[in-house]
């Protein structure tokens, strides 16, 4: 997988993963709010509960303890005390439940009292001797009064406030809630946008990509047996053509098959610049020291550029990581880019060809004082069949983008008519220890690739 | 009078191998032409090499070049073997080095260049230096 194509994958998948864990945040939120309102309605529904039992107790309590008084039956009476004994208690029970209830219901000090007073009302009626009870006693009075009077009024007040609170409640639950799944519904859109988006835009990339391999493919089948075809025919027509050669002795023969033998040549070079285009092997690659290997390679050349009286100027980054490459074919592209640089200088200047390490690529210019290029020319300068050379085939270029692409690298080019032309290429590094080099000039500067053509 | 040395050419191109065929033999060397690899190995029964040298195409219907030279170099590892492409192919090239090819040649092939390279596979010599394999740049 390609160095870009990991950092992607590394990116969505870090986006798709946050954005997941905080939809499972909000998702274990959302769980439990409508658990919240279940236990709230019947926190709720206790406490009103709580309220009308001492409502009726209170009613109760009053009418038992006005039938206490008037019977003169022992064996109800006993029956009347037992009760009114326990309603008492259960009215104390209720009240301290009522406290306890919900930390919400905030239950007046007033109220508390008045309850209390009843229950205590109640337990000295049942204390009275028998001389004293008469239907009209006053304690009878003052239990019936708090039965019908303001106590009963103010527990009523107190279940009104509680429903009013209870309902507020509730609707801040909704809201919460309401709240909850737009965040949600926002985060899916928001992991819609980072995560889906740029995986269509990718999509889209590597179904181009996949469009143009295949017209590359087709092109490079027809290329082959484009290349079969003729380089058959020519390979007779061309022993031929030396063999008459000897045979022939007349004043224009030998310019007549020096011209024939030219063109020869001339179908000879475009077979063979379709067939390497075509068929661009798999590279082998090997770990290569950049600097030391390129000083190597331009000692070879170095009598040609002095016959161009073209100035070869190196200016190597004296540490440079070393490179994965296929040096043929790395020496292939940078060769063509050389002679594209030699043809725009017919009557010699320099080629300036410089090293730097801008992580995580090792970036080689090589930059020529040529004519240089229009705009249009420099936008199509790596279109395979596009030339701007009397002659040219149009695949040096594209094969030398076509090996960098293979290597995981980019080539740009910047160039401008007059001003000569500047190609970039940068290379990934290989994962092995930096390479200490020689330098044998001084330190280029890491200026950005040019990046009118890529 | 000595007797020529014998060439064996194999090639499906029929111009091409009456090409080789007249200027080698234009050169004093005994050229026998097969028409394919099939029938030049039957030709080459036998114990004894009845060639001193064989060049033969690559591409070729029914058994190819790379497959022929492998025959070749098991049943006679002496004897040189020049192969011929219309392919500049870096793996054939490879390839072809690797099961013991003489030397490998691209279609078109300068007389010159192909008689160099005949002598020095008949007289011993090691093949030409080459850094690059023999098709040109653009």
């Amino acid at each position: 997988m390609s160095h870009a194509a990991a950092t992607f994958t590394k990116r969505i998948t870090t986006t798709y993963l946050g954005a997941l864990a905080v939809l499972a945040a909000l998702a274990v939120v959302g769980y439990h709010l409508p658990q919240a309102e279940l236990k709230y309605q019947q926190t709720s529904a206790a406490v009103l509960n709580l309220i009308d039992r001492q409502d009726i107790l209170l009613e109760r309590t009053a009418l038992l303890a006005e039938h206490f008084l008037k019977t003169s039956d022992d064996g109800q009476r006993a029956r009347l005390r037992e009760e009114l004994e326990r309603e008492a208690r259960e009215m104390e029970e209720a009240q301290t439940r009522l406290h306890r209830a919900d930390p919400r219901l905030a239950v007046p000090a007033e109220l508390d009292r008045q309850v209390h007073e009843h229950i205590a009302n109640v337990r000295r009626l049942l204390e009275l001797p028998s001389s004293e009870r008469t239907a009209g006693h006053p304690l009878s009075k003052a239990i019936f009064a708090q039965a019908t009077g303001r106590l009963s009024d103010d527990l009523e007040s107190l279940a009104l406030a509680y429903q009013r609170l209870d309902a507020a409640g509730i609707q801040q639950l909704r809201r919460t809630a309401a709240g909850l799944l737009a965040v949600q519904l926002g985060t899916l859109a928001l992991l819609g946008w980072c995560v889906f988006r740029p995986l269509v835009r990718r999509i889209q990339q590597e179904h181009d990509e996949r469009l143009r391999s295949e017209r590359l493919a087709v092109i490079g089948t027809m290329a082959a047996k484009f290349a079969h075809e003729i380089r058959n025919p020519l390979g007779s027509i061309r022993l031929n053509l030396d063999s008459l050669r000897e045979n022939l002795a007349g004043n224009h023969a030998p310019a007549l098959l020096g011209s024939i033998d030219s063109e020869l040549r001339r179908i000879q070079r475009v077979s063979s610049g379709y067939l390497k285009f075509a068929r661009l092997p798999k590279g082998t690659y090997a770990t290569i020291a950049l600097n030391e290997w390129l000083a190597q390679q331009l000692q070879i050349c170095a009598a040609e550029f002095a016959h161009r009286r073209i100035r070869l100027d190196t200016q190597f980054v004296p540490t440079l990581p070393a490179v994965r490459a296929d040096g043929a074919q790395l020496w292939q592209a940078m060769l063509n880019i050389i002679h594209n640089a030699w043809e725009a200088m017919p009557d010699g200047g320099a080629l300036t060809i410089r090293t730097a390490f801008v992580r995580p690529h090792v970036r080689l210019e090589i930059a020529d004082t040529g004519h240089g290029m229009n705009e249009e020319q420099s936008q199509r300068l790596f279109q395979p069949f596009f030339s701007s050379k009397k002659g040219g085939t149009g695949l040096g270029l594209a094969l030398t983008q076509q090996i960098i692409l293979e290597h995981g690298g980019r080539i740009t080019c910047a160039s401008r008519p007059g001003a000569g032309t500047t190609f970039c290429i940068e290379l990934p590094c290989s994962k092995e220890t930096p390479v200490e080099q020689p330098t044998t000039s001084r330190r280029p500067n890491a200026s950005d690739c040019p990046g009118e053509t890529s | 009078m000595n007797n020529p040395q014998s060439i064996l050419v194999v090639d499906d191109d029929a111009e091409m191998l009456k090409a080789l065929t007249f200027a080698l033999e234009k050169e004093g060397y005994a050229v026998t032409g097969q028409p394919s690899a099939d029938s030049a190995l039957s030709s080459l029964r036998g114990d004894t090499p009845r060639f001193d040298l064989v060049i033969t195409d690559i591409a070729m219907p029914g058994m190819t070049g790379l497959p022929f030279l492998t025959a070749l170099k098991k049943a006679f590892p002496a004897m040189p073997v020049i192969l011929i492409t219309a392919y500049g192919d870096w793996e054939q090239y490879r390839n072809a080095l690797g099961e013991g090819a003489f030397e490998f040649l691209c279609k078109p092939i300068d007389k010159t260049q192909l008689l160099a390279c005949v002598r020095r596979a008949l007289g011993g010599e090691p093949p030409a230096p080459s850094a690059t394999p023999p098709w040109d740049a653009f």
